[in-house]
């Protein structure tokens, strides 16, 4: 049997899902986490059922991507049963879209999910009751920490054999008039249970994504055109407003009907709001949770690093040593090891903690609150607040930076955020300013080239903002209210989100790496040097630190660890100037992302849109370190200084 | 009168969605609709968004969006 579970956003499905499942959806307390849908093979009292997660949805309208997956996955798939799982401390909100479903009129079972926080709201849900209404099964649910799962399986797997089809909810007399003489019409045609559905179908205008074609029966054809009008009429809005708004009417009935409302206790809620949100400390302690953020994730990282680092480079020694006699073979073996080692040294000391750290303020709700407060800035570069997200994440990695901008509603909006994303300074590249110029030139210099980025960041934005046709939406965001959120779910959200990146950017880093050692074997750096001449010329950089750049696109820290070889020296300040050294740096810092990251650009925009953002970065990063070259001269060489 | 000029605590009750087919989509995907009646919570500042509180949900509603929601003056309900 094959189960689909359907929601609305953030009520809890895809945590359902892994409860059973083991991780395998993305969770999260921001509406939208899951984009596409996710499958499993649960095993119910014995029997093996294919249980789908599908993306959250607050109808079945469908104006967004993941909606439309919904809808699709309904109407192209066979599925057994409907497990709609409903918010009970929201379910007035909840039962509009149950209502949608019983139109489907297939077997459905309804859950009420985070029956704890409904309690703790005050409310006393009667689930017989509503069972009763529905005509089906409803039973209670707390996701998050596994209660009822069982219970809810049993049942499902019950409703689902006996093919039990829930009461469709009757709308008000005018609309069901018209209904039964579509109906009446469409009768004969199809199976009664399809024609009542197809007839709501083709009121509301969605009859593409219906069984029936209304286009071969012109009579059915111009009765519907004119029940359409007639409703257009009557009531100035669309039918499918119509009977959306109707049924708003009866969710509300259905949920006064079964809730009882206590005491609500005074919202803990309401009073963190009160600071988090506030004009002006939600901005300072935005600031020093991220500063806390990120200093722990830096602590916790160089402290694994180093000793990592290490031990890899004493296997590559004694590999080398081993393999002295095939100097080829060495070279490639060594090639391999430090593209392991780059993934490890990049992925448990800094990526993980960050994950980890991420899905805690994902999780508690912290997340939305910040793109409320940054959505006014957003919105200075072309997008809105939903947008920074993706930018908290570039600072880690790129690769999940990239693959957040799912999460955006528009197209335009997903190609900005990816491109701006990856002008966001990642580990690795922290890895380059911290060593060169924080190293020889002193930290607030470095300082001063992340805030040079955020500037150039934000002014590209403008710039491409102006150029794309149309304005961003603007930002329509639910605001969560702040959970707990449990030590199993954060941490396997962190590993799902690793895995991700292992699979995905993994192998093309030890390919990189692999790349590399062959360049190096046959003594290429003179040619690649000459290849990008026009840039380290134009920069007044040495020539020799071409081959690095080239470098630097397979992993970016390598720009530096390249830079010791390509210069021959140990110390840079003895073949670099101070100009130099930054010029380099914020030219690292800008161009053309890691190869990794342009794996992902290709797939999340196509191989067009990789390439130009690919070539846009190369356009800022020459643009950006002319510029710092200019201030570093002023600094270094002006008298008084 | 439209959203963005409401104050801070204010109820209101939404009478049109204004424009692009979009943002009323939009909206009604969120289960919000003309005649629902809404308290305005919080308001970001450097023009940032509303925030409503709705069915006892609370929505942040870009300021582009909230000049494209017209409404009256309400009462609680």
């Amino acid at each position: 049997m094959r189960f689909a579970l359907i929601g609305q956003p953030n009520c809890g499905k895809s945590t359902l899902f892994n409860q059973v499942s083991g991780y395998k959806a993305e969770t999260g307390n921001f509406s939208g986490t899951t984009v596409t849908y996710t499958e499993s093979k649960v095993r119910v009292l014995g029997e093996v059922i294919e249980l789908i997660d599908l993306p959250g949805t607050y109808t079945l309208a469908g104006s967004n991507p993941a909606e439309r997956e919904t809808i699709r996955y309904l109407s192209s798939h066979q599925v057994d049963l409907i497990i709609n799982v409903v918010d009970a401390s929201h379910l007035s909100q909840g039962l509009m879209l149950t209502l949608e479903l019983l139109e489907l009129q297939r077997p459905t079972v309804v859950v009420l999910n985070m029956m704890d926080e409904a309690a703790r709201m005050g409310m006393t849900i009667d689930g017989p009751k509503l069972a009763d209404i529905l005509g089906t099964s409803v039973v209670p649910l707390v996701a998050s920490k596994g209660r009822g799962v069982r219970n809810l399986f049993v049942t499902a797997q019950d409703v689902g054999r006996r093919g039990i089809i829930p009461k469709r909810q009757l709308y008000g007399s005018n609309i069901e008039d018209v209904l039964q003489k579509l109906v009446s019409q469409i009768n004969g045609r199809c199976d009664p249970f399809q024609a009542e559905r197809t007839a709501i179908k083709l009121l509301k205008g969605e009859a593409d994504i219906g069984v029936f074609e209304e286009k071969k029966d012109p009579v059915l054809a111009s009765m519907v055109e004119e029940v359409r009008s007639s409703i257009y009429n009557e009531y100035g809005q669309d039918p499918a407003w119509v009977l959306g708004a109707e049924r708003r009417i009866i969710a509300g009935d259905i949920s006064s009907q079964i809730v009882q409302t206590g005491e609500r206790r005074v919202s803990w809620r309401d009073r963190l709001d009160n600071v988090l949100l506030h004009p002006f400390w939600g901005y300072v302690f935005l600031i020093l949770i991220l500063l806390l953020f990120f200093q722990i994730i830096f602590k916790l990282g160089s402290a694994v690093e180093q000793p990592l680092l290490a031990f890899f480079d004493q296997i590559i020694a004694q590999v080398l040593i081993a393999l002295a006699s095939y100097p080829f073979i060495a070279e490639i073996v060594s090639g391999i090891l430090q593209g392991i080692a780059g993934g490890v040294a990049i992925v448990l000391p800094y990526l993980l903690p960050f994950l980890l750290g991420l899905g805690f303020l994902e999780d508690v709700g912290y997340l939305p609150r910040i793109a409320f407060l940054m959505d006014a800035l957003m919105h200075r570069i072309g997008l809105h607040g939903k947008a920074i997200v993706p930018f908290i994440l570039g600072y880690g990695c790129n690769v999940p930076a990239v693959m957040s901008t799912r999460m955006l509603e528009d197209r335009r909006d997903r190609y900005l955020a990816a491109a701006l994303a990856t002008l966001v300074p990642c580990a690795a590249r922290l890895a380059v300013v911290f060593g060169l110029v924080a190293f020889y030139l002193g930290p607030s210099l470095a300082l001063g080239i992340y805030l040079f980025n955020l500037f150039v960041i934000a002014l590209t934005g403008r710039i491409i903002s102006s150029m794309l046709p149309e304005d961003t939406p603007g930002l329509i965001l639910e605001m969560p209210v702040y959970r707990l959120p449990t030590v199993k779910t954060v941490v396997q959200k962190a590993w799902f989100r690793a895995r991700e990146f292992t699979v995905e950017a993994w192998p093309i880093l030890i390919v990189g790496s692999i790349i590399l050692s062959f360049l190096n074997y046959f003594n290429l750096s003179v040619f690649l040097n000459a290849l990008v001449l026009p840039v380290t010329w134009l920069l007044g950089l040495p020539s020799e630190v071409g081959v690095t750049l080239i470098f630097g696109i397979l992993r970016k820290e390598l720009s530096l660890i390249m830079l010791r070889q390509a210069l021959n020296v140990s110390d840079f300040s003895q073949a670099l100037t101070e100009i130099q050294m930054i010029t380099f740096t914020v030219f690292v810092v800008f161009y053309v992302p890691c190869l990794a990251t342009l794996a992902i650009l290709k797939r999340e925009l196509g191989r067009r849109d990789m390439l130009t953002i690919a070539g846009i970065t190369v356009v800022i990063a020459i643009i950006a370190a002319s510029f710092a070259r200019v201030i570093a001269f002023i600094i270094y060489t002006l008298p008084g200084s | 009168m439209d959203l963005s000029e409401v104050g801070n605590g204010k109820w209101v009750k939404f009478t049109r969605f204004i424009g692009g087919g979009g943002i009323s989509i939009k909206l009604r995907s969120l289960g919000i609709m003309p005649g629902d009646v809404a308290q305005v919570k919080r308001l970001a500042p450097f023009g940032g968004p509303i925030l409503i509180e709705i069915d006892g949900r609370e929505i942040a509603l870009g300021r582009g969006i909230a000049k494209r929601i017209e409404v009256e003056e309400s009462t609680p309900p």
